[in-house]
């Protein structure tokens, strides 16, 4: 499954939630990648493929809430995300975006879950 | 013959007009002045001209209103800009008194026939006070004596959209203006990131002005859009909390413009907020122990004004960045912000914030200082030196 951000969500994905703007990075994250995901699990584990190119700019805070978020919010594993997932661009200027990613799945601590006892 | 645009249609208009007005003007007010002590202004809300009486003594901006370059006077004024106390002081509480059967009155004014320097990043904070004026007032914030204002301060404020913001002249289509060796895009007030698209189209306007032949590289137009995308978020999440009670309503928005100059081929891009300000929010927040060293040796314990440390605490933001939320993942936009302009190459980038300013060129080295003076938010303004971006990559 290849998800093109530029075509089929904005050119301009930024900020991280929807008082950020429309195209938000919980946005993103929670209508196009998670459904993406789950359904790449469903079908056999063939990795989402998310093409970065043409994309106009690319604030940390979505990168973070897009793609760290998933590992964050307890959504999938790490290893599930770094298996689920693969980013792809062809312009030179957007390698850094692409390892960004990387580093924001790499980093992302899952929040602890209030406990139902408390 | 050529057809003339429409926006230079009404930029000759304006010029006509004023040009007419101005010697009868001086006529008139050498006669008045010798008989009454109130003064008599030509005001103009966008319909037709009408005269009013000003019952108070005029503010004076500087001569050179620039924030980089005559920071404490550009300060110290717009200081007094911003105090809401300067509105509402006639008896209808409105910006204008027109009582029946006499001649409209006014408060006071900004003279701005004073000033003949305005710089982009003054002309932003000018633009985004008279919007919330407008809002505030319900009314047109009238322009006082136009035809005597500078040629270069009219023009600075024509190119930047301020008269349509304010509600003067109708929205234009056209979001960037050339004039002799600058371009520049209108100011774009907005609320989110929603309106990234049409500062993107602006941007490489004013870059292929810079450079017509090639154009400027992709990755410095991407660049500038992602540091924009982190001032806005950083705007969007921080600038204006639940518990902010400005004195002023209809805040929560930014302001963006930008202007390309031939001159010295360079682009600057400012945005500017009216939220709470990095000085009163950072003391606030849970902080590493290297930001506690930096601000323990760089901090003075005792101050000679209220704003003495807020260069201090905007160089600490700029380093080691921070977010009002105290979570980890959160609060790096200004030193995601200075990585991308390192990346761009050449040029600055300075932010004011309350009374502070710290400014950090393209080598790393910083310079910060106060006054006891605030611009009322935070104003980010970024200068790129364009000749030699090419050179520069990506690490």
């Amino acid at each position: 499954m290849m998800i093109d951000i530029a075509k089929s969500y904005s050119p301009y994905p930024s900020g991280r939630f929807p008082t950020d703007g429309t195209h938000n990075g919980q946005r993103f994250r929670d209508t196009v990648l998670v459904p993406a995901m789950q359904e790449a699990l469903r079908q056999g584990g063939e990795p989402v493929v998310v093409n970065i190119d043409g994309v106009r700019t690319f604030g940390s805070s979505f990168l973070e809430e897009a793609f760290g978020g998933l590992v964050r919010k307890g959504i999938f594993t790490r290893d599930q995300v770094r298996s689920g997932l693969k980013i792809v661009c062809t312009k030179p200027h957007l390698f850094l975006f692409r390892d960004a990613i990387a580093k924001y799945i790499a980093s992302a601590q899952p929040e602890e879950r209030p406990s139902l006892h408390a | 013959m050529k057809k003339l645009y429409e926006h230079t249609r009404r930029w000759l208009h304006l010029r006509a007009y004023r040009q007419a007005r101005r010697n009868s003007h001086r006529v008139k007010r050498t006669v008045r002045a010798s008989t009454t002590r109130q003064r008599k202004v030509q005001l103009w809300q966008g319909g037709d001209p009408e005269w009013a009486i000003c019952t108070r003594e005029p503010i004076r901006p500087p001569l050179k209103l620039s924030l980089v370059t005559n920071t404490r006077e550009s300060l110290a004024f717009i200081d007094r800009l911003l105090k809401p106390s300067n509105y509402g002081t006639l008896p209808s509480r409105k910006i204008i008194d027109r009582p029946t059967g006499r001649m409209p009155r006014i408060g006071s004014y900004y003279d701005f026939s004073f000033p003949n320097f305005l710089s982009t990043s003054a002309a932003v904070v000018l633009a985004s006070h008279f919007e919330i004026i407008r809002a505030r007032y319900k009314e047109i914030p009238p322009t006082v004596d136009l035809d005597r204002w500078s040629d270069d301060v009219f023009r600075k404020l024509y190119q930047l959209g301020f008269f349509e913001i304010i509600g003067i002249s109708p929205q234009r289509e056209d979001v960037v203006i050339s004039e002799g060796t600058t371009r520049t895009m209108q100011i774009v007030s907005t609320r989110n990131a929603d309106d990234l698209g049409v500062i993107d189209d602006a941007l490489q306007k004013l870059c292929d002005f810079l450079n017509p032949d090639g154009g400027v590289p992709e990755n410095v137009i991407i660049d500038l859009l992602t540091g924009l995308s982190e001032a806005i978020s950083n705007v969007t999440n921080h600038a204006y909390p639940p518990d902010y009670h400005p004195s002023l309503p209809d805040t929560g928005r930014l302001w963006v413009a930008a202007t390309a100059d031939r001159a010295n081929n360079s682009l600057t891009v400012v945005v500017y907020d009216r939220g709470v300000t990095i000085p009163l929010t950072y003391p606030r927040i849970k902080r590493l122990q290297e930001v506690y060293d930096f601000l323990s040796r760089t901090m003075r314990q005792q101050s000679d004004f209220e704003y003495q440390n807020d260069g201090t605490y905007i160089q600490a933001a700029m380093l080691y960045g921070g977010s009002r939320t105290d979570q980890k993942h959160r609060g790096k936009g200004l030193p995601q912000m200075m990585a991308v302009m390192e990346r761009i190459g050449p040029g600055r980038t300075v932010v004011f914030s309350r009374g502070g300013w710290c400014m950090r060129d393209s080598d790393g080295r910083f310079e910060r200082g106060a006054v006891p003076y605030s611009i009322g938010g935070t104003l980010i303004e970024w200068t790129v030196e364009l000749p030699n971006i090419s050179a520069v990559g990506h690490s």
